[in-house]
Order: structure tokens, then sequence, then C-alpha cells
């Protein structure tokens, strides 16, 4: 067990170093127009070369990206050109508005997306079965964040609500928490729900068709303990890959949650580190987001070989 | 009378002959429609906005940054005037009083804060929707197909060691990486977010590749050939991705819409092409959220756009996924 562990864990070190040297990198490709946009209309050649030494866009590539990383693991992540304080310090403030909107947003997704897998996979082929299926097409085509705009140009028309904008901790003070987080997380929920219910779907009608279940029937056991007891174990394993699987879009999508639920989390310093072209805020957070991705794969990964013991080979 | 007897022997023959590209591409099609009507109802809309896309300027009744193409803020207008079909604003104004805001045919979808026509921003909308999706699509196909299937003809090292590349890009959320990008590359152009999508899609995509050219690789075709003495190219190309047709072509549909969709969600963020005369679905989208709680219904006509294009292209590469493609039937559940 420990092996496989830590042979997981080796291998996300490649894949970590590979995504910092493009994000890294991607700054470098056309240092003239970063300074350019940075700068805005107007400015001299030496202040583009008093910039382009501060980015350390002069030197080599290969040496600067060793002194990057290297002050990466010490937790210098450079500093901020807006507010010039550490990216790290800006950052991590904020990254219990985010970590929270998306463990909502998978809570929502398991919540939905199991139960409606499974009544649409007991009763296939019947209406509801069609309805249901219906239903999470609309949830993977239809995008969150054109749905998070209908619903919040209603409740703002009809009940005059516009979501809170100071974050309040859920022990301080529930109620707001959940006004903030409910519905942000419902919708950003619907696209993974979606794909949890069909998988889920799949999934159990290839288990009811095995002889254990029908050994199960046999026995007279009734329906509930039959798809809970003996077939349920069996789907829910192979939908935890699922939700890793989507983890990349869902990160991506606090981004845009962020901003129209007004949520002071790591999305929205995004949106405004793009806006106040501040480089090394926006290298350090889509470093972090993708950490978070690989890391949550990697938990998948682990679990999924703790929890099934087919899959330790 | 000898032309007679000859007229019988072509009137029956004695077998059906096989049928040429032509007659198996109806084929194919005629399949699609019986067995698959909600694909085939996808196809239909995606070939309706490809015709928009392609002749824009034939279908718009205005240029897409003329801000004289109506009044401000019309409302829809599908009918007769005063009717349900077309509906008169009134506009309220403590200053200037009370004023009537008529819908006009010229402006079916209506106009926006800007008075620019709805209709015509839409129609080329679809154009650079269809320009940066499909561009990308070709980008992310041959960059899929060319990773996919040398990493998983050769395997070994060199398999292994693109892999990690291909899960440090997969790691990299798309919209995230967009933002990032096209701010340190001194903002969008449609250009670049061409490339970029392309690139992100070409390595994520390259996995199913991957796995498609692996259950072929140790078939007894591919052995035959080896044996005739054919080079690994010749193998890759003409025996290895003919057999992987299938896949890639669902990878490139449902690539498509969601390249729409990361783009859209870019210029909904308000970061996406800033340019008057090339208006896109999602910087539509953001100008009408701006003024949502005064007037929600402009928000229909690009959201509805947005999400019938994703819709279209989603149930189009099901459909074809369950006809072309039956190892990965039922893998995710098939539709219409």
């Amino acid at each position: 067990m420990q092996k496989i562990i830590l042979r997981r864990l080796v291998l996300s070190i490649p894949t970590l170093l590979i995504v910092s040297f493009l994000i890294f990198g991607i700054l470098r490709l056309d240092p003239d127009a970063a300074v350019a946009a940075r700068l805005g209309e107007g400015y001299t050649p030496e202040a583009a070369e008093q910039l382009k030494e501060e980015l350390g866009l002069n030197n080599n590539i290969a040496t600067e990206y060793v002194k990057w990383l290297g002050n990466l693991l010490r937790g210098d992540w450079g500093t901020s050109m807006y507010s010039y304080r550490p990216v790290l310090s800006e950052v991590m403030p904020k990254v219990g508005v985010t970590l929270e909107l998306a463990l909502v947003a998978v809570f929502f997704a398991v919540v939905i997306g199991v139960p409606i897998g499974v009544v649409s996979a007991i009763r296939q082929d019947s209406w509801l079965d069609y309805v249901l299926r219906g239903f999470s097409v609309l949830g993977l085509s239809v995008p969150g964040f054109v749905v998070a705009t209908f619903v919040l140009a209603f409740l703002a028309i009809q009940f005059k609500w516009i979501p809170p904008t100071q974050y309040a901790a859920p022990w301080e003070d529930p109620v707001k928490n959940f006004q903030q987080f409910a519905l942000a997380g419902l919708i950003l929920s619907l696209a993974t729900a979606a794909s949890v219910m069909r998988y889920t779907r799949t999934m159990m009608l290839d288990v009811l068709r095995q002889d254990y279940i029908r050994t199960a029937w046999a026995k007279g056991l009734r329906e509930r303990v039959v798809i809970t007891r003996h077939a349920l174990k069996n789907v829910l394993l192979p939908v935890i890959t699922v939700i890793g699987l989507t983890m990349a879009t869902l990160v991506g999508g606090t981004v845009i949650f962020e901003t129209l639920f007004t949520m002071n989390g790591v999305g929205r310093l995004l949106i405004r580190g793009v806006y106040e072209r501040d480089y090394p805020l926006v290298q350090g957070i889509t470093l972090l987001f993708a950490i978070a991705v690989v890391l949550i794969n990697l938990i998948v990964d682990i679990s999924y070989s703790l929890l099934d013991p087919r899959a330790r080979g | 009378m000898a032309d007679a007897a000859a007229q019988v022997v072509i009137a029956e023959p004695l077998s059906r002959p096989a049928p040429g590209t032509f007659g198996r591409t109806v084929g194919f099609f005629r399949t699609l429609m019986r067995t698959k009507p909600l694909g085939f109802i996808s196809l239909i809309i995606i070939l309706l906005l490809a015709v928009l896309a392609a002749f824009p300027g034939a279908f718009a009744t205005h240029e897409p940054a003329d801000t004289r193409a109506g009044v401000r803020l019309q409302k829809y207008c599908l009918g007769p005037q005063d009717t349900f079909l077309c509906p008169t604003v009134v506009e309220k104004s403590a200053t200037f009083g009370d004023r009537n805001v008529p819908g006009k045919l010229s402006n079916p979808f209506g106009t926006d804060q800007l008075g620019r026509d709805n209709y015509s921003r839409i129609v080329y909308g679809a154009r650079n929707a269809f320009y940066v999706g499909v561009g990308a699509v070709v980008i992310s196909t041959a960059l899929a197909l060319f990773i996919g299937v040398t990493s998983g003809y050769f395997g070994g090292r060199y398999d292994a060691v693109l892999q990690r590349l291909v899960d440090a890009v997969m790691a990299l959320p798309v919209l995230v990486v967009l933002l990032a990008a096209t701010t340190m590359l001194g903002g969008a152009t449609f250009g670049k977010l061409i490339v970029l999508l392309g690139l992100l899609g070409g390595f994520s995509g390259s996995r199913v590749i991957r796995s498609a050219v692996i259950s072929v690789r140790s078939a007894q075709f591919l052995e035959a050939a080896r044996v005739l003495g054919a080079t690994d190219a010749r193998i890759m190309v003409r025996h290895v991705v003919p057999n992987i047709f299938g896949p890639l072509m669902v990878q490139a549909t449902i690539g498509i819409g969601s390249i729409i969709l990361a783009e859209a969600a870019l210029s909904f963020l308000g970061f996406g092409v800033v340019d008057p005369d090339q208006p896109t679905w999602g910087q539509m989208l953001q100008i009408s959220q701006q003024i949502a709680s005064i007037r929600p219904d402009q928000l229909v006509w690009p959201g509805l756009f947005i999400a019938l294009a994703v819709f279209s292209f989603n149930m189009l590469g099901d459909a074809l996924r369950d006809l072309l493609d039956p190892r990965l039937r039922g893998a995710r559940g098939s539709f219409g």
C-alpha cells in the first residue's frame, strides 16, 4: 500500500515540474508584448527596459527558471506588482472561500447525481428515465455561467435579492454563509452532477446484470436492500474517478462563479491580477490551481486503490 | 426491341453494387436520422449555424458595430408591431418624461444599450464562434493524432515521457490558463485563442486516441503489414489511423463545443477579444449582464445561442460515438 502511494507521489513530481515550467515560460514567449501591455500606451524605452530587468526577462531562461523554482520551494512566490505584498500572503487568506465553494459544488454533484443516476437505472427506459436523462443532457450543455446569470437576474427582479458580499465563515454566521455558497455551489455543480448521473446510471445498469445481484434477488431480498447494500457499493467506487476528472473544469468554474456571486476568493483575485496585469500574482494563482488539480487526482487515485483491492496491482 | 431487352437487364441487376463513398455517406446520415433523432436534429442546427457563420453579410440586417441600427434597448420584434410578437417598451425617465420605444422588424432580436442590432451581432458572433471553434479543433486534432498515435504505437520510454507532459497540460484548468496566458501574451486575439485552445485540447484529447491505438496495436493485420516489410510510418498512417477514425471524429465534434464554451466564458469575464466589429456571444452576454436587473430579456439571445451550439455539438458527438465507435457505446450513457 505504501509502495503505491509512494509511486503515485513520485509520478506527480515531473508533472508538477512541467506545469511550473509551462506557467513560467508563457511570460517569456513574447516579453515585449507583456511589457507593452503592462505599461500601457506611450511608455519610454527606459521604462520598458527597467520592467524587463525587474521581471528577469533579460536573463537566460534556464537560470531564471531554476531561481524561480528555488524561491517557490522556499515559500517565496514573488511580489504582487499591484499591492507590493508577497503573492502567497495575498492568496492564502482567500483559499478558504474557493475551497468551500468547490467542496459545496462536489457535495451537490454527488447528492444530486448519484440518486438520480440510480433511479434512472432501475427504471430504465421508463418516462422517468427519459425525463431525468433529458435534465442531465441540459446540465451538460447549458453553461453554468449562463444559468447563474439568469437566476441572479430573476432573484434581483423578483425578490430584490443579491448575494451578500462580505464573507461570513460558517461557524460565525451560518445563515449568511449558506446564502453565499448554497446557490453558487448548486449551479456550479450542475455540469459535474450531470456527468456523475450519467456515469452512475451506466455503472448501475452494468452491475445490476451481474450474477451476485441475481443471487440477492433470488434470496428474496427487498429492492431497497439489493440496490443500496449490494449494487451501490460497486457503483460508487468508479464515480469517485469521475469527480477527479471533472475537478479541473470545476476549479476553472470557481473563477467565473466567484466573480458573478462577488465572493472574495482566489478566482476573483486572479481576475484582479489579470485586470492589473500583475504577472507574479497571475503566475502564482495559476500554479496554485494546477497544484490543486494534481493533488486532488492523487488523492482520488490513492483512495481508489485503498477502497478497491483489485486496483492495487 | 433490343433496347427494351437491355433495359430489363439493367432494371434487375443480379446483386446490388457496393456503395461508393457518396452512397455510404448518404447511408450514414439515414442511419443517424433513424437511430439518433436528437443527434440528427443537432446536425441540422449545426449546419444552420454554419451557414450563418459562412455568410454573415447575407443574413445580418446591420453592421455589427453600427450604433444607429435602432433606438437603444428595443425589445424583440418577430411579427406585427404592438402584438406579443413585437412589444413596445415604455422607457421611464424623470427628466425627459416617459417615452415609447416600439420594436422594429429590422431589429428582430432588439437592440443593446448602445443601439446595436442584437440579431446582426448574433450572426457575426456565429462566425467568430465557428472561426475559433473550427480553427482550434483543426490544431487540436492534428496534435492529438500525432501524440496519441506515436505514443500508443511506440510505447516504452517515449510514451512515458510524453504522457507526463500530457498529465501536466491536463492539470491546467482551461479557463485559468486562458486568462493567465492571454494576459501574459499582451491581450487576447482570435489567433492566440485558436493556438492556445488548440494546444490545450490537443494534449488532453491525445489520451483517448492513445488508448484507441493501444487497442489495435497488437491486431493481426498490423503484424501482417510488418511481416510484409512496411515501415513504422507506413503502418501508422495506412493501418492505425484509419482504424481510430471513429474516436477522432467524436473528439473533434465534442471539442468544437467545449472550445466555443471556453471562448464564451473568457469573453463573459471581459477578457476575450475586444473589438466592436467582432462581437462574440460571450461578450454579448457580458454586456447584457450589466443591465440584467432592468432588462433581463437582453440575456436571452446570447445565452440561447451559446447553449444551443454547445448542446448541438455535444449531442452530435454522442450520436457519432454510438454509431462510429462501438467500443465506447454506453460509456457515457447513450442519448437520443
